[in-house]
């Protein structure tokens, strides 16, 4: 993968291909892409809420392409606002959790195990 | 018998003198919350039962003289997890979520005899600018029933403004404390990032939440901030900054304290008696002695798009626990794994949500993330040097804490852009971690204007003796609305 000059790679890169011809960000923010980042986000809507949902969507992404004015060559992103310096404690076990107590809150548990649905409606495996 | 009007101070002294019981004073609080909740609506819970019996330990055991907050009620956002206590941050997907375990500042709370009350309503995962984001109700403003509160911290705000409580705990992530301490009239601050532990907050935007206190004065608000401060080994993001005695400048004059005001917190966008208001707030901070000269924050404007990519990509990645497996919500019909998890999230989480979710998860998506996430992280830095640069020469920076005052119950929540563009005073600070408050600074049009300061990194006395200063010359933190009398 050839790397342009002054960008990073995003290891996530190899799976958007469907979008490498969409670098700049138009905003023809279409249902399909609207119905591709819900499967991200583990997210469905009705099909009479799409085009509202990608309406509202497209108004915000208007909103935030602003930040295209800025000149950031060369400025270093900011992660976060912490102190940031890695705290060590000693290599020595201490107490967990409960078990039980954080099974609680589960719906369904079968022996200590949390139950869950089969992968696919037949019971079998992808 | 009420006892809504005494501050923790006087309060402290009753209880020592045994003029009044601790369990005395918790009925006398869930009176006050009961005579005004059906107005209200603040609470998603109030705890009567866990109330009163941690009133009879304090009494039992007896008040501490030297501990100021022993035996003091107060209300805690509902994103900010009890232990037994049912946690939900206004959502659906959390309802019935008994948690297992006390955040941090609940054990501070705990342990210095704090009296929980009830867990106080909000935009549902803090996500939104006036409590209309709830799924279960909307709290109402003190000062005007048809009003919102503002948001997200709805119920913790409107819960001190109309005396139901002295006392409660906000969150603020783009500006969910001083905006609802703006629209109520009372005192509300966002601590520097790290100042408070973050453990057992229900996680909204790591780089950008803070806990922090509400309160009607600004010393009484510095002595919340006292008992939640400091270092936590289970928040990796917690400051081993020595916490100071907040309230030590406070009463002191604020002769030569340099004080920015920002061009761009002045410019059009926001509402020309707010502008007055706090403009007004700015010369009399000057005839206390203080230095009040205009700067420039140049990538101000930047702020409210940058938070938002940011603050969604966050959520996106913090609200992915929420998948019916562990805890809360599981979907009924559900036939194979992953209808546990889209179904679940999909019935379980509100409107709001769900479209920052899909914002944060666009943002960080191949083929966007450059141009939205790593961009925004870019102008983040640089909106967080304009404040260093300003920072060299001044002590505070003042403006306007909103661009309006409250508004009309469901006229804004149709429109996300407009909401989104009401915090752009506010979320600047987010972005750099810094120290802000929002205290009463006049009226307009019959309703509070909230004026901000904001401090260096760890400077929350600074603020404090500002702050004090101005409230002690001034009389708005004295106004009451009527339902604070009731």
């Amino acid at each position: 993968m050839k790397l342009e000059k002054g960008r990073q790679i995003c290891p996530l890169e190899n799976e958007g291909v469907r979008f490498a011809h969409k670098q700049k960000m138009a905003n023809n923010l279409t249902k399909e892409d609207v119905k591709h980042v819900a499967q991200l986000a583990k997210l469905e809507f009705p099909e009479n809420e799409i085009q509202g949902f990608t309406d509202t969507l497209g108004k915000i992404i208007d909103m935030i392409e602003t930040l295209n004015e800025v000149d950031t060559t060369g400025v270093e992103f900011t992660m976060n606002v912490a102190d940031n310096e890695s705290r060590m404690r000693e290599d020595v076990a201490i107490a967990g959790w409960n078990r039980d107590e954080l099974l609680k809150n589960v719906p369904t548990t079968e022996n200590g195990f949390i139950q869950v649905p089969a992968m696919l409606a037949d019971g079998g495996d992808a | 018998m009420t006892y809504n009007d005494k501050t923790i101070k006087e309060l402290h002294e009753l209880l020592v003198k045994k003029e009044i019981s601790a369990v005395e004073l918790t009925k006398a609080t869930l009176a006050d919350i009961d005579a005004r909740e059906s107005a209200i609506g603040a609470f998603l819970n109030i705890t009567s039962a866990e109330a009163l019996k941690a009133a009879q330990a304090v009494d039992g055991r007896g008040v501490r003289a030297d501990v100021l907050a022993d035996g003091i009620p107060l209300a805690v956002k509902d994103n900010i997890v009890t232990k037994d206590i049912e946690t939900t941050a206004a959502s659906k997907i959390l309802k019935t979520w008994i948690p297992p375990y006390n955040a941090t500042v609940v054990e501070q709370l705990y342990d210095k005899g704090m009296i929980i009350v009830g867990k106080a309503n909000m935009d549902e995962f803090a996500m939104g600018g006036s409590g209309e984001n709830s799924a279960v109700k909307s709290t109402h403003n003190a000062w005007d029933l048809d009003k919102v509160p503002g948001g997200s911290s709805s119920g913790s705000a409107a819960s001190v403004a109309s005396g139901q409580v002295r006392l409660s705990l906000g969150s603020d992530t783009g500006g969910s404390i001083r905006q609802p301490a703006a629209f109520n009239g009372i005192v509300g601050l966002k601590p520097t990032y790290g100042r408070v532990s973050r453990f057992g907050l229900i996680a909204f935007g790591s780089s950008l939440d803070q806990i922090g206190p509400f309160s009607q004065t600004v010393e009484e608000n510095a002595e919340l901030l006292q008992v939640i401060s400091g270092y936590d080994a289970k928040d990796s993001t917690s400051s081993d900054v020595d916490v100071p005695d907040f309230t030590s400048k406070i009463g002191q004059d604020i002769k030569g304290l340099k004080i920015a005001l920002p061009k761009e917190y002045f410019g059009e966008g926001i509402d020309e008696k707010v502008k007055a208001q706090i403009l007004a707030a700015a010369k009399h901070l000057e005839s206390l002695g203080a230095i009040v000269e205009e700067v420039s924050l140049p990538h101000s404007k930047y702020g409210v798009a940058v938070y938002y990519i940011i603050a969604s990509s966050e959520a996106s990645s913090n609200l992915q626990r929420f998948d019916g497996i562990r805890y809360g919500y599981r979907a009924d019909h559900i036939e194979n794994l992953e209808d546990v998890y889209v179904k679940s999230r999909s019935e379980g989480f509100g409107e709001e949500v769900k479209r920052r979710i899909m914002l944060g998860t666009f943002s960080l998506s191949a083929g966007y993330y450059d141009a939205y996430f790593k961009k925004a992280g870019q102008v983040r830095t640089m909106i967080i040097d304009d404040f260093n640069k300003v920072f060299e020469k001044y002590d505070l920076i003042l403006g306007p804490t909103a661009p309006t005052v409250a508004y009309d119950l469901g006229t804004q929540s149709h429109n996300p852009v407009a909401m989104y563009l009401a915090d752009l005073l506010t979320i600047p600070v987010n972005l750099a971690g810094l120290p802000g408050i929002s205290i009463p600074a006049g009226f307009a049009d019959g309703l509070p204007v909230g004026m901000q300061l904001i401090g260096k990194r760890y400077d929350e006395a600074t603020i404090y003796q500002a702050a004090a200063a101005f409230e002690a010359t001034t009389d708005y933190h004295k106004q009451q609305p009527v339902i604070f009398n009731k």
